[in-house]
Order: structure tokens, then C-alpha cells, then sequence
């Protein structure tokens, strides 16, 4: 069945490769022109009135971008191009994983053949281990071609928000997953999961719920900012994770088909 | 002779109450022996795909349904399953089919599905989106008869199916049945089900009407037909079940007195029943207890 899961997700993985891909192409060949562009925006800004300085922010992250090319890769990399698009790219992958074979009623096919709980496991371990890979190939893949393109680059860093990003997709998809046992089309789980990832961070725009914005841990800011993991949030991460994982596979155990 | 309860499949009072407050099946009480096609028949909403499903663990239910004395979660190897909708995995090829269905289920046999894809003339290298319904039955059919599972249960096998398709599916239904398997079927094609199953079970507003072969149903039942005023001087009998038609009324009875009263009376007509007019009257007709 792994294999059958493996097939079904193939294609959307291929898609993701691709745009991974080009993006990385992309940002390490911005790099040098990036490295002046940013010089002479922080020369510039250097020179404004200190209340406009307090507009634009800190100018020391300006700075190091410019002189180290670990730290343009991260932010740009894992912190920006593809980070961003973890939470979509989690969605694409696993909103039709039961919603579809609901819909299509192939899942009558699964259910005469398999308990349950195999079925939700195979799909559970198959969509993970697509989400898994994609984020680690692509970020080794990363300081590899930094290094290989003449840079010199270190691993560290990126391994640390690699663990953050699992984390944090292991998030969105136990999310996304629920969304996907919950509804019987397969409209309502993606609708709802935009819907999801765009509302945490709105709801952080109100100070109590500022711990609600993922995106600064999914983007490995606490690591770029303390070259550490936020350990707090990851519990949090694995908990709620877990437990949306949990709640789905209850639901569709005692789901009616 | 008792039923032995550890072989067949035995429906106890099984109950199905949607959360819409349909209920779709009302108590059915069932014992299919092994080694037969037992047919479902009853017309659309009477419970026949909900029994299934009920069977099957796709749905919650009251009572129980026993396979060979076990729950279907104990016994899931030994059940294959035809759904009524034959919608199949559409980006698929046929090939693909073969090599993921045998993998994933290994009860399948790989030739034997192959000589099942070639006998339906089923096109290998073809997406299955691209195939018609009665394509989708064929595929669906070759991966049901392609197991040794002991009970092959059919939800409207032959839909889509030319004539002379259908007619070779009952043909290796029959095959499967002298090799011991046993058939659960639904149809709502009725000479079908006169040609293949062994016994039936009518099913109307979620109960099960009556339930037997069809030698036992021709031996007991007769069809009277009367005209209208005819009938109206008849003194109305318990167990028949009348049915009023434009200008004709036809009772269905297994009573030995309204048989041996009517067998004199002129003025009607006496017939053995069909299936077909068994099950019209029986769905069509009210019930005088």
C-alpha cells in the first residue's frame, strides 16, 4: 500500500521538486548581485534620521547578509524562498490523501482489503516520508551547491532549522490531515487549510496570541537570531501535531463510508 | 438439521438508522449458507447496498454479521468486494493496476488477473479514466475473481456489461459457486438473478420479505388474477398479498385454503409465479395478514 501511496503522490512531489528546484538555482545565483544590492541599501539607510531607522529595522541583518554567505543562505533559503512555502507545499501533498479516495469512492477499494488503522498508518508514513524528503534533500541540497558554486558554507545551521521545519510541517500536517478525514470533497481541505495558515499569523497580530504565529519558528528565525533551537516551541509542535494526528485517525476509525 | 452458526454469513437483527433519521435497514435477521449465490433484490432505498455495507464494516449498525462466526475485521482476508459505483484509481494505467493491486494484495494472482484484463478485452497501456462503465466493471471483476477469498460480494456486477459479457460474469459467478466460494449479490436486473442465484432475499423498506430458492417459491406460491369485479365478490383472505392493476387484480398467496378455494372459482386465473411477478407483487402489492 506504501507503494500505491507513493504513486498517488508522485506527481505533486515531482511539481514541488521542480519549483524547489528553480528557486534554489535562483538564489544562489542572486547572491553576488543580492550581496551589492544589499551593501549599498545599508550604506544608504545608515545615513537616515534615526526615526526612520527605527522604520526599517534592524540594519545590522543588512549588514551580515552582505559579508557572510551562510547567513544570506539561511535567511534566504530555509528563511524565505522555500521555507515559505512549507505550509502550502504540505497542503498540496496531503489534502486529497483520504478526501480523494472519499470523493472518487476508491476508498471502498482500501476498505474491503485493509483495517483501518492500516490504512490510515500507510498514508500517514507514505505523505510524511514525501513531506521528509523533499525538505531534506533540499536542504542539503542547498549549502552543497552554495559550496559547490564557490562559497563556503557549513552545515550546522541548516540542520538545526531542517529540525525546526520538520517540526513545524509535522504541524500543519497533522492540520491538514484532520481537514482531510474530516470532509468527504476535496474542495473544503484545501479552502479550509488557506484559510488555517493564513489566520495563525493574523491572530498573533493580537499581542496574548503573538505565540501563535508559527512562521518565525517554521523560518528558523531563533536560530539565525541565538544559533539555537526554540525548544518550547517544538514541544509544542510535536504536541499539537500528535495529537491532530491522533484525533484524525479516531475519527476515521469510527467514520461512516 | 440446525444452521451451523460457524459457517456462512448470518445477519442478526441488524438495524441501520442514518444520522438524517433514514432508517435503511430495519431488523434483518439472515443465515446465507456457504457455497451459494445469495441474492439481494428489492427496489432502489430498500436496503440492499446498506445490508452490504453493513456486512462489510463500512458503516456502524445495530445487531451483528457474522463471517463464518467471526467479525468481518477478523475475516477481512477471506471477503472480496464489488462496489455499485466502479470508480477505480483514474490516472492509472492497466499495468500499473496489476503491478500496485498485486503488491498491495496478496492474495491477488498476477496471471490470473492478466488472463482475466485479456479475457475482458481490456486495454493495457489506456488510463482508466478513459474507460467506459462497463470497463470499469470488467476491471473491477477481474481483481474480485482474481483471489481464492471465500465469499465474493457483488454490489450490481454486471452494470455497464453488454449482454454477452453479462452472461459470461454469471457464468463464472457459477464457476466460483461449484469451486465453493460463496456469492452475495445484489441486481436489479431480475432475470438475472432467476438465472444464477440459489436463493434470494427480497428486501422492501429496510425488511427482509421473504427469503428462499425459487423451487420452494413455485412450489408454494400461486398468482390468482381476477377482474375487478370479480374480486369484489371475494370475501378478502389473510396471507396474500394483493395488487390492483387498471382493470385486473392480482393476489400472490401461499395459503392452502385461498389456493384450494380459488383453484374452483371461474372467474380468476391461476398461474405459478415468476420471479419477476413474485418480486412485482411482492414490492408492489399490500399485505392482507
Amino acid at each position: 500500500m506504501f507503494r500505491k501511496e507513493m504513486m498517488d503522490i508522485r506527481w505533486r512531489v515531482l511539481v514541488f521538486f521542480v519549483v524547489f528546484s528553480f528557486l534554489l538555482v535562483g538564489t544562489i545565483a542572486l547572491r553576488p548581485f543580492i550581496g551589492e544590492l544589499l551593501g549599498a541599501s545599508s550604506k544608504e539607510l545608515a545615513q537616515l534620521p534615526d526615526f526612520l531607522k527605527n522604520i526599517v529595522g534592524d540594519l545590522t541583518v543588512l549588514n551580515r547578509m552582505e559579508a557572510d554567505d551562510e547567513f544570506y543562505l539561511l535567511s534566504q533559503w530555509q528563511g524565505k524562498n522555500m521555507g515559505q512555502f512549507l505550509p502550502l507545499c504540505v497542503l498540496l501533498l496531503v489534502f486529497p490523501l483520504f478526501s480523494r479516495e472519499e470523493e472518487k469512492k476508491t476508498l471502498y477499494f482500501l476498505l474491503a482489503r485493509f483495517s483501518r488503522q492500516e490504512i490510515y498508518w500507510k498514508k500517514i508514513l507514505a505523505s510524511f516520508s514525501a513531506v521528509f524528503a523533499l525538505l531534506f534533500v533540499f536542504t542539503i541540497a542547498a549549502p552543497a551547491s552554495m559550496n559547490l558554486a564557490g562559497y563556503n558554507v557549513g552545515f550546522q545551521y541548516s540542520f538545526l532549522i531542517l529540525l525546526q521545519q520538520v517540526l513545524a510541517s509535522w504541524f500543519f500536517f497533522g492540520f491538514f490531515v484532520f481537514l482531510s478525514v474530516v470532509f468527504r470533497d476535496q474542495i473544503k481541505p484545501v479552502l479550509w487549510g488557506i484559510l488555517f495558515a493564513l489566520a495563525l499569523p493574523m491572530a498573533s497580530l493580537y499581542p496574548p496570541l503573538s505565540w501563535m504565529n508559527p512562521y518565525p519558528y517554521l523560518l528558523g528565525t531563533s536560530v539565525l537570531q541565538t544559533g539555537r533551537i526554540d525548544g518550547v516551541y517544538s514541544m509544542g509542535m510535536i504536541v499539537f501535531g500528535t495529537a491532530l494526528i491522533v484525533a484524525a485517525s479516531i475519527i476515521f476509525e469510527k467514520k461512516e463510508f | 438439521m440446525g444452521i451451523n452458526l460457524e459457517e456462512g454469513l448470518q445477519f442478526d437483527h441488524v438495524k441501520k438508522t442514518y444520522r438524517n433519521g433514514v432508517q435503511a435497514v430495519n431488523g434483518i435477521t439472515l443465515n446465507i449458507p456457504k457455497g451459494c449465490v445469495h441474492a439481494f433484490l428489492g427496489p432502489n432505498g430498500a436496503g440492499k447496498t446498506t445490508s452490504l455495507k453493513a456486512a462489510l464494516g463500512f458503516i456502524s449498525y445495530e445487531g451483528t454479521v457474522r463471517w463464518d462466526g467471526k467479525p468481518i475485521e477478523e475475516n477481512r482476508k477471506q471477503v472480496v468486494f464489488v462496489p455499485e459505483e466502479k470508480r477505480f484509481y483514474e490516472h492509472w494505467t492497466l499495468s500499473e493496476t496489476l503491478k500496485i493491486c498485486t503488491q498491495m494484495d496478496t492474495r491477488l494472482n498476477s496471471e490470473k488477473m492478466q488472463a482475466y484484463f485479456h479475457f475482458f478485452e481490456l486495454p493495457t497501456k489506456k488510463k482508466i479514466h478513459s474507460f467506459s462503465l462497463g470497463m470499469k466493471t470488467a476491471l473491477y471483476l477481474s481483481l474480485a475473481f482474481s483471489t481464492e477469498a471465500e465469499y465474493i460480494v457483488l454490489d450490481e456486477p454486471t452494470s455497464g456489461l453488454d449482454p454477452i459479457k453479462r452472461d459470461d460474469v454469471l457464468e463464472i459467478i457459477r464457476q466460483r459457486v461449484i469451486e465453493g466460494k460463496t456469492v452475495l449479490y445484489t441486481s436489479h436486473i431480475i432475470p438475472e438473478v432467476e438465472k444464477i442465484a440459489d436463493t434470494f432475499s427480497i428486501l422492501r423498506h429496510g425488511l427482509v420479505v421473504y427469503t428462499g430458492n425459487l423451487d420452494g417459491l413455485k412450489e408454494k406460491f400461486r398468482v390468482f388474477t381476477f377482474s375487478k369485479e370479480a374480486w369484489q365478490k371475494q370475501k378478502a383472505p389473510k396471507d396474500v398479498i394483493v395488487t390492483v392493476n387498471q382493470n385486473q387484480v392480482s393476489v400472490l398467496t401461499d395459503s392452502d385454503d385461498a389456493i384450494s378455494l380459488w383453484n374452483k372459482e371461474k372467474d380468476c386465473f391461476c398461474e405459478v409465479p415468476t420471479l419477476e411477478s413474485f418480486f412485482q407483487l411482492t414490492i408492489r402489492g399490500e399485505r392482507h395478514v
